[in-house]
């Protein structure tokens, strides 16, 4: 399985709810129905650990720029063996969290052809610096979530992609026009 | 030897005993988890000369298990059984990385990572339709990229280059 293909997101428990978030109560469940899934976790001292690997050159070094500002990535992607085997109403429940104050959706785009959404949330302070993104995809027989917990200057995020995280890919809108083309 | 030298060789040597200890913390529970052995590899030695020559997909420093039969034990097909198992395995300087399952395949993979030194231990676990590989592995840093990129290839990377 391809996480590219995915998306994802968000993960697990501290980081989440550091930020005060939640994950649809019955992603386990949701998990266990799955024909695929991935989950990815990179916390503070494992993104250290990789920063401490990068040379300071060319995408390496916007990468280990980047991650020097982070304190966890978390991704989490569902693939289903057909339609309609989640609730598309969890995933509303969990888009409804970033209404609160703080959060802004910087991408929202829907697809009437292929029947997916895609959000892309993220949470900034009053002197603009961003402390957290959230990504949404949620297709008919795929459902991903990534959240980036950390600092990061609004600047770097045309740099995410050279996580090589797929989905983190959409922060930037044109990718997210290029992918649903 | 100064006393400086000397505390780096023993933090080395205790690094050493650690990644040892998580490889054979994983066979003993996946062993006693499923009520099996893993399976004796003749030519071993030949086989970690060969690796240390080759360092397939940026890997050095291999220990490698295999387990056949697993599907004679009724817990093995339970997907959700194997993730208790390794989260169970999980802490004593392992941290997870990624975990992938595919119900299509039949198959989990399970990648912990540790800090050693300057480059990073991978502890790749994969459950196939009937049988198991733990492998340890001393990584650089494409490899670990690639583990993200595509955890189960990374996985079918290693063993495929350890068949060869």
């Amino acid at each position: 399985m391809k996480i590219g293909t995915i998306v994802l997101a968000a993960a697990t428990w501290m980081p989440l709810f550091a930020q005060e978030m939640r994950l649809p109560a019955n992603l386990d469940a949701l998990a266990a129905k799955a024909e695929e899934s991935v989950d990815v976790t990179l916390d503070g001292s494992m993104l250290r650990l990789a920063a401490k690997w990068l040379p300071d050159r060319g995408e390496d070094a916007k990468a280990k720029k980047l991650i020097a500002g982070l304190e966890g990535i978390y991704v989490r992607c569902l693939q289903f063996a057909s339609e309609g085997e989640y609730n598309k109403a969890d995933v509303d429940a969990f888009r409804a969290q970033f209404r609160a104050p703080g959060w802004s959706r910087i991408v929202g785009a829907h697809s009437k052809r292929h029947g997916g959404d895609a959000d892309v949330f993220i949470k900034a302070d009053s002197n603009g610096t961003i402390q957290g993104i959230v990504v949404i995809s949620a297709e008919p027989r795929e459902l991903a979530v990534v959240n980036v917990v950390g600092t990061l200057d609004p600047s770097q995020l045309s740099d995410l992609g050279v996580l090589h995280i797929h989905g983190l890919d959409l922060v930037s809108c044109d990718n997210w026009r290029r992918e649903s083309k | 030897m100064n006393a400086r030298f000397l505390a780096v060789l023993l933090v080395a040597a205790a690094a050493g005993l650690a990644a040892d200890w998580d490889f054979d913390h994983v066979v003993k529970a996946i062993e006693s988890h499923y009520g099996v052995r893993r399976t004796n590899i003749p030519f071993m030695g030949v086989a970690n000369f060969a690796l240390k020559l080759k360092h397939p997909a940026g890997a050095s420093e291999f220990h490698l298990a295999i387990f056949e039969n697993l599907d004679s034990s009724p817990a093995y097909r339970d997907l959700a059984d194997r993730d208790r198992l390794m989260q169970s395995i999980s802490g004593h300087g392992m941290r997870p990385l990624v975990a992938a399952r595919s119900r299509r395949d039949g198959q989990s993979t399970y990648i912990f990572v540790a800090e050693a030194g300057k480059s990073t231990l991978m502890l790749i676990t994969t459950f196939h339709r009937d049988g198991a590989t733990v492998i340890q592995v001393k990584a650089d840093s494409s490899t670990l990229m690639r583990a993200l990129a595509d955890p189960e290839g990374i996985g079918d990377s290693i063993n495929g280059d350890y068949d060869q």
